[in-house]
């Protein structure tokens, strides 16, 4: 059997990847993919931590991030599309009417 | 594993506000779809109805102390959650009454605003009530969609399409540290519910997670560290939408602040005392220093409301019932004042078209009504009596004072003499300097109503605070056997008033 | 599965799965590299051009699609994800009764109202 620290680590290793994403990429869209990268790593950890405790509730969150997840892509891809309108790109050093 | 699912008409008593304003919101969305040449006017007023009844609703479960829990701990009514979601449904109120004027500037989708603004009160109102990690998630998310959809309305104006850019990036950042730190607690304790993660030892999961949870938090309420975002949105996004985002999903993260400190972390203060501190001061240093400095009146308001959040979490560094008390009155005056202010804001931008403070040159002549409204509500914020935010200011100075807080409430009391400065350059604008175009302005009966609530709010708290105070008194009394010396008091008499 | 099983073991049990990426990876190289290895080679202009249905290619592949893919697509991904509450529900079905119905029905409720929305709307309309 893997031991449960295995997964522990392998989601801290996918939400750094997203953190750092966020921080460090410009194109929008690739941050919105690294916004999903943190919440599957908090997927993983719900997992593994629901099947180490015998216990349901972890398996229940994972349900809700995931439509949480499709909401924000939904929402976020139309914000996208009216900026992608009056700007023609998807880079977030573009926008700089107002100071960031 | 066996598990029942019943709900007793007891039950769903508990969720009768939020039914009513599901169904109506319902309603709202589907006259706007189905008879398309309804006046939009008409469903302003219409949602302002249903948000009255639900206010009436929740006036009597509060007068009744009508409470209990649902779905296994989940959703919780107390008088603390009664008390927010009235907070939050007053405001939303008056935030439609406000926004109708503006409304009819936009060229497309009128109707689904006021869909939009219910949506995240529903959402709001949820917070309210959440009573483990989970809802917690996503209530939060659910109140939060609504606003990005909100921020980046002005579908043809580039800034409030950027405002909501980066509104969305930031906010689902903080979603996502949220989800890892719920993930992390929930890996330490096994549990959600707030009184079940309550942990004698402090692991470093928890640690982590429930440092990642307040800064999900912390982005929430736009206290320094987690602010970067205020000022851009606040700016860029349709006047009425600012007003509310400042003012109602402060309230709703705070019911949420409170029980997370006070019920699951209540055994490790000494540790988070600092913290909250540390932000506290920093919130109201930054916002008032930058304040000065802009030239935008959202700017400004967006830079007071930071130094406003970090004058409330004195309140939560207290961590004593009497701090809790203070939170909810404080909250109560920044409602009146804030909103106040916003509703001018919006009037004035109406008829000029502009938010620059230039802009207010010579208001007195143009309406002496605006510009004594505008006065109250800054020398409120501001913190002068006889108004509504000295009493806060001062209720929240004391329970500091009782938790031997003083380099606190040093910085505090440094801090309102540097916001008089600015709230006090407007005035002087208003007053003083002439305008550059002397017509008169008049504004719109809606728009008065809200202006007239937040002026008779702002002076009946700072006159005769005593109702208010019994009543936040009574929505805090689960935290009476927190440690502090004020926990035994149980109604407090101010100087002032009552 | 038992904690004292030995790692080997545990990975015994994947071996077919690991035997079958193999047959399917060897079978995609081996066939195309019979191709390149047998068939006849003159090459020409018109012969390397990229095939366009016959006619001639006339502008980038990596065009920006219409608006209106984007608008369908935020569509299916929310009526697609309603699924995932419909699965543990149909689970449990048989014992959680009435209530589990009706709450059930008040969700599809909201979700076909969304609907009958963007329905009204136009927004399922091509132009």
């Amino acid at each position: 059997m893997v031991p449960l620290s295995y997964y522990v680590i392998l989601s801290v290793i996918v939400f750094v990847t997203g953190v750092v994403g966020v921080l460090i990429r410009r194109n929008i869209i690739i941050i919105l993919l690294s916004v999903e990268l943190m919440l599957n790593a908090t997927n993983i950890n719900f997992v593994a931590y629901s099947y180490y405790f015998q216990n349901i509730t972890g398996q229940v969150f994972v349900f809700f991030a995931l439509t949480v997840a499709a909401a924000e892509v939904a929402v976020g891809l139309a914000i996208i599309i009216a900026l992608y309108r009056s700007k023609s790109s998807i880079n977030v050093d573009e926008f700089q009417l107002l100071k960031w | 594993m066996t598990f029942t699912l019943t709900l007793s008409g007891a039950d769903l008593l508990l969720l009768l506000p939020e039914m009513l304003l599901t169904v109506w919101l319902c309603v709202v969305l589907t006259m706007d779809f189905a008879m398309p040449r309804l006046p939009k006017d008409r469903l302003a007023y219409l949602s302002v109805a249903g948000l009255a009844g639900v206010l009436a609703n929740l006036v009597w479960f509060d007068l009744a102390g009508i409470g209990g829990t649902l779905f296994a701990h989940m959703f919780v009514v107390d008088r603390l959650a009664v008390f927010f979601k009235i907070f939050i449904v007053g405001t939303t109120i008056l935030v439609i009454l406000a926004s109708v004027d503006y409304v009819r500037r936009f060229r497309f989708f009128k109707g689904e605003y006021y869909f939009l603004v219910l949506m995240s009160a529903l959402g709001m109102m949820f917070m309210a009530s959440a009573n483990d990690l989970l809802s917690v998630f996503i209530t939060l998310e659910f109140s939060t969609f609504g606003f990005y959809v909100l921020v980046a309305y002005l579908r043809d104006d580039v800034a409030s399409n950027e405002a909501g850019l980066k509104f969305f990036i930031l906010g689902v950042f903080a979603a996502g540290l949220l989800a890892y730190g719920i993930s992390l607690v929930y890996g330490e304790t096994g549990k959600l519910v707030f009184s079940d993660i309550a942990s004698p030892s402090a692991t470093p999961g928890l640690v982590i997670g429930f440092l990642l949870i307040f800064a999900a938090l912390g982005f929430k309420i736009g206290a320094v560290p987690f602010h970067s975002w205020i000022p851009d949105t606040y700016h860029g996004a349709p006047t009425p939408v600012t007003a509310f985002l400042s003012i109602a999903p402060k309230g709703a993260a705070f019911a949420i602040l409170i029980r997370m400190f006070f019920v699951s972390l209540a055994a490790f203060k000494p540790a988070w005392v600092l913290l909250l501190v540390g932000a506290s001061i920093l919130s109201m240093t930054y916002g008032n220093i930058v304040a000065i400095a802009q030239r935008n009146i959202k700017r400004l308001l967006a830079y007071s409301g930071i130094a406003q959040i970090g004058n409330i979490l004195i309140g939560l560094a207290a961590g004593t019932k009497m701090g809790g008390d203070a939170i909810l009155f404080y909250l109560l005056t920044y409602l009146f004042a804030n909103l106040g202010a916003f509703a001018i804001v919006i009037a004035v931008g109406n008829l000029i078209r502009s938010d620059e403070i230039e802009d207010y040159n010579g208001l007195n002549r143009r309406s002496p009504f605006l510009a004594f409204a505008m006065l109250v509500f800054l020398l409120s914020l501001a913190g002068v009596p006889p108004l509504a935010g000295f009493i806060g200011k001062l209720y929240i100075f004391l329970a500091a004072i009782d938790e031997g807080l003083y380099t606190l409430i040093a910085v505090g009391l440094i801090n309102i003499v540097i916001s008089m400065y600015y709230y006090l350059v407007v005035v002087k604008k208003m007053y003083i300097n002439e305008p550059t175009d002397p017509s008169p302005l008049t504004i719109s009966p809606p728009m008065k109503v809200v202006v007239y609530a937040g002026l008779a709010g702002t002076l009946f708290l700072g006159i005769y605070p005593q109702p208010a105070i019994n009543w936040v008194v009574a929505a805090t009394l689960m935290f009476s056997n927190l440690a502090g010396p004020a926990a035994a008091a149980p109604t407090l008499v101010l100087p002032i008033g009552g | 599965m038992t904690g004292s099983e030995p790692l080997l073991d545990y990975l015994g049990r994947y071996f077919s799965i690991v035997l079958f990426i193999g047959i399917a990876l060897a079978f995609g190289v081996v066939t195309l590299l019979i191709s390149y290895l047998v068939q006849p080679k003159y090459p020409e202009a018109e012969k390397l051009s990229p095939y366009e249905c016959g006619s001639e290619p006339f502008s980038d592949a990596r065009m920006p699609f219409p608006v209106r893919y984007y608008i369908f697509a935020m569509l299916f991904v929310i009526f697609d994800i309603e699924v995932i509450f419909l699965y543990p529900w149909a689970v449990v079905f048989d014992k959680i009764g009435l209530v589990g119905l009706v709450e059930m029905l008040v969700f599809i409720g909201l979700f076909l109202m969304a609907y009958v929305y963007a329905w009204k709307k136009g927004a399922l309309e091509w132009d």
